[in-house]
């Protein structure tokens, strides 16, 4: 039986499926049906352009990783137990890089035609760069159907007999054609196959570099045993947690997948059901993760209801307190009480966290300390909400652009939660005498709220005041344009 | 006119509603619809249900979009594309509730109420088995009713 909210739901989104933006909705040139195949748009040129940068850089660190100085191919062993690299986390199976680092991304990003093929439910995926060469995992492997259009080689890797398909279609970024390693043990448990597909070298090359990191990949059954008691806490001393991200793989009640960020003076972190949030400071000689204003997001309720992810009430556990023991052993961070509740980590293959980075110091204020607590006076009133708009924005740079910004952010479906935000002063530098550059939390009810800022106040007419940069780049999170006129 | 170019232009107008219902982006929109296409080009004449494999490359185009603006450091960009839904689009409030949805209970309730599909289409496009549809849908009601608690 349709009930008046189903009813209202076709109407709704009847009438929103026709704001699509149609350019030639009936019939579309045939011209543009060629470009579609043929030519990629300007825009996504220009995209690629600089998404090509970035490969780049990974294609550099990834290189790094495959080839040694004479360019032959890294064939390091399947993993042993302490020798696991990187994890790749995500929705999905999870799986690892063994060996030195390597960064993949989860993220298909701005290359439209990765992954090949769709993903399916549970299936873990990430791609890298290893010079002019794209390689792509995927755990479990996909399914290809036309195995008739193929040539098929079988091939021994060290954990077992796989499969090299050549003559594929041409496929992923630009079509070109791909070598694909396939590994299908046939067990029954899921995460236990996995693809390498290489392509945008010769077939050779690509056939060599899919083997070589075919023979590097860590399935979840292939993690090692995780013994916090192997760890002492007094092993975190050289530990350094700013831009870092981690992959949980293992806990007190068995294996799980998360991520863990460290990307300033927060964490972020997800239990399976929901992202959290908090501040952490490292006491390394109690060995010891301090945390503090943590928020967690809502999510599909309470862990344990989440089915097939009961484990991640540990991280939950583990988290939840103020001080949490931090192990370190071999490359793994353990979380929590080795007797009890804990969580172990291993280096997250996908690329660092930007860290939140003050400039060094310049020239000082004639009176430091005044300086600094005038400005810490001035940004947190400013965030003040409830202080009255107007009472606020002599405190802005540019007053009048900044009220009729505050103005609108009220009129936006965020200020009950804008309101909810409490703001600290972490860190004033001064890079000259009239400017400070500061570094903020936001602490929201909410974990969507990012809360690593750094702001600008400016000296102007003998006060410290938000540089009007900084006010509208936080108003444009939220969809607040500054209006410079004003 | 080739087999691709009139299956494009039948199945073009349908596909970016879609996609514009599941992102709320224009230029995602079309973004994702092209890569599907440009996709489903090379394997059309081996493909039984083009329309379907078109649906589940859109799907799930822009799911991997959504899970690219999860991250922390993009969180409000996600809150930001739902902005300009409600200040440029004006959207009713059943929309929002549904552009607020998580990805896999959007993707479901529009593809059960604006694209129609039975209960098996939808989870061979989804990727999960048609009874998971089944509560899939009714959580996503659910969340919605408590959303809009006043007439439904």
């Amino acid at each position: 039986m349709t009930t008046e909210l189903e009813r209202r739901l076709r109407d709704a989104l009847d009438e929103d499926a026709q704001r699509a933006r149609l350019v030639n909705p009936r019939h579309p040139a045939l011209t543009d049906v060629r470009d579609l195949v043929v030519d990629r748009s300007p825009r996504r040129g220009a995209r690629l352009v600089a998404v090509a940068a970035v490969i780049a850089v990974l294609a550099l660190v990834a290189a790094v990783t495959m080839f040694d100085d004479d360019q032959s191919v890294d064939t390091t062993p399947a993993i042993a137990a302490s020798e696991l690299g990187t994890i790749v986390t995500g929705n999905g199976c999870a799986f690892g890089i063994a060996g030195e680092p390597v960064v993949m991304q989860t993220d298909p990003g701005e290359l439209p035609l990765l992954p090949r093929f769709p993903l399916r439910e549970g299936e873990g995926w990430a791609h890298t760069s290893v010079g002019v060469q794209d390689v792509e995992v995927s755990v479990p492997g996909h399914e290809l159907a036309d195995q008739g259009a193929w040539r098929m080689e079988d091939i021994d890797l060290q954990r077992g007999p796989a499969t090299v398909w050549l003559d594929g279609p041409p496929s992923g970024p630009q079509d070109r054609p791909f070598v694909q390693v396939r590994y299908f043990p046939g067990a029954a448990a899921p995460c236990s196959s996995f693809t390498v597909t290489a392509d945008g070298g010769t077939e050779a090359e690509n056939r060599e570099t899919a083997i070589a990191f075919a023979e590097r990949i860590v399935l979840p059954a292939e993690f090692p045993a995780a013994d916090p008691h192997d760890a002492d806490a007094g092993s975190i001393a050289g530990l350094e947690l700013t831009g870092t991200r981690w992959a949980i793989f293992d806990s007190s009640a068995g294996p799980i997948s998360a991520p863990m960020e460290f990307g300033g003076p927060s964490v972020t972190w997800d239990n399976g059901c929901a992202p959290a949030i908090a501040s952490y400071a490292l006491d390394r000689d109690g060995g010891a993760l301090v945390l503090s204003d943590r928020v967690a997001g809502q999510g599909c309720g309470p862990p344990t209801t989440a089915g097939r992810t009961p484990h991640y009430a540990v991280i939950d556990a583990v988290m939840d307190a103020e001080r949490v023991p931090v192990r370190q052993a071999r490359g793994l961070l353990y979380l929590g009480d080795p007797d009890g509740d804990f969580i172990v980590l291993a280096p997250s293959a996908e690329p660092a966290a930007t860290p939140v980075t003050l400039p060094e110091p310049g020239d000082q204020p004639a009176d430091a300390q005044a300086a600094e607590a005038e400005i810490r006076s001035a940004l947190l009133t400013l965030a003040d909400t409830s202080i009255s708009a107007e009472a606020r924005a002599p405190l802005s740079e540019r007053p009048a652009t900044w009220l009729a910004a505050a103005h609108d952010t009220t009129r936006t479906q965020y200020w009950d939660l804008i309101q909810t935000i409490r703001e600290k002063v972490r860190e004033v530098v001064f890079v000259s005498p009239t400017h400070a550059v500061v570094s903020m939390e936001w602490i929201a009810d909410d974990p969507v709220v990012p809360r690593d800022h750094v702001i600008d106040a400016l000296l102007v007419d003998g006060h410290w005041v938000m540089a009007i940069a900084s006010s509208c780049e936080g108003f444009r999170l939220i969809g607040v344009e500054c209006d410079m006129s004003l | 006119m080739d087999d691709f170019t009139g299956f494009y232009r039948d199945a073009y107008p349908a596909a970016v509603r879609l996609a514009w219902l599941l992102t709320h982006d224009h230029a995602a929109a079309e973004d994702v619809v092209q890569d599907a296409f440009v996709r489903l080009r090379p394997r059309l004449a081996g493909i039984e249900q083009p329309t379907a494999y078109l649906r589940a490359a859109i799907v799930n185009g822009c799911r991997d979009r959504a899970r690219s603006a999860g991250r922390a450091d993009a969180g409000w960009r996600r809150m930001r594309v739902i902005t300009q839904v409600s200040s440029i689009d004006k959207p009713d409030e059943l929309l929002d509730a549904v552009a607020h949805l998580p990805y896999k209970q959007r993707a479901v309730v529009v593809l059960r109420y604006w694209a129609d599909l039975r209960e098996a289409e939808i989870a061979e496009i989804v990727g999960v088995r048609p009874a998971t549809v089944r509560s899939i849908t009714a959580r996503a009601l659910q969340r919605l009713r408590k959303e809009l608690p006043d007439d439904h």
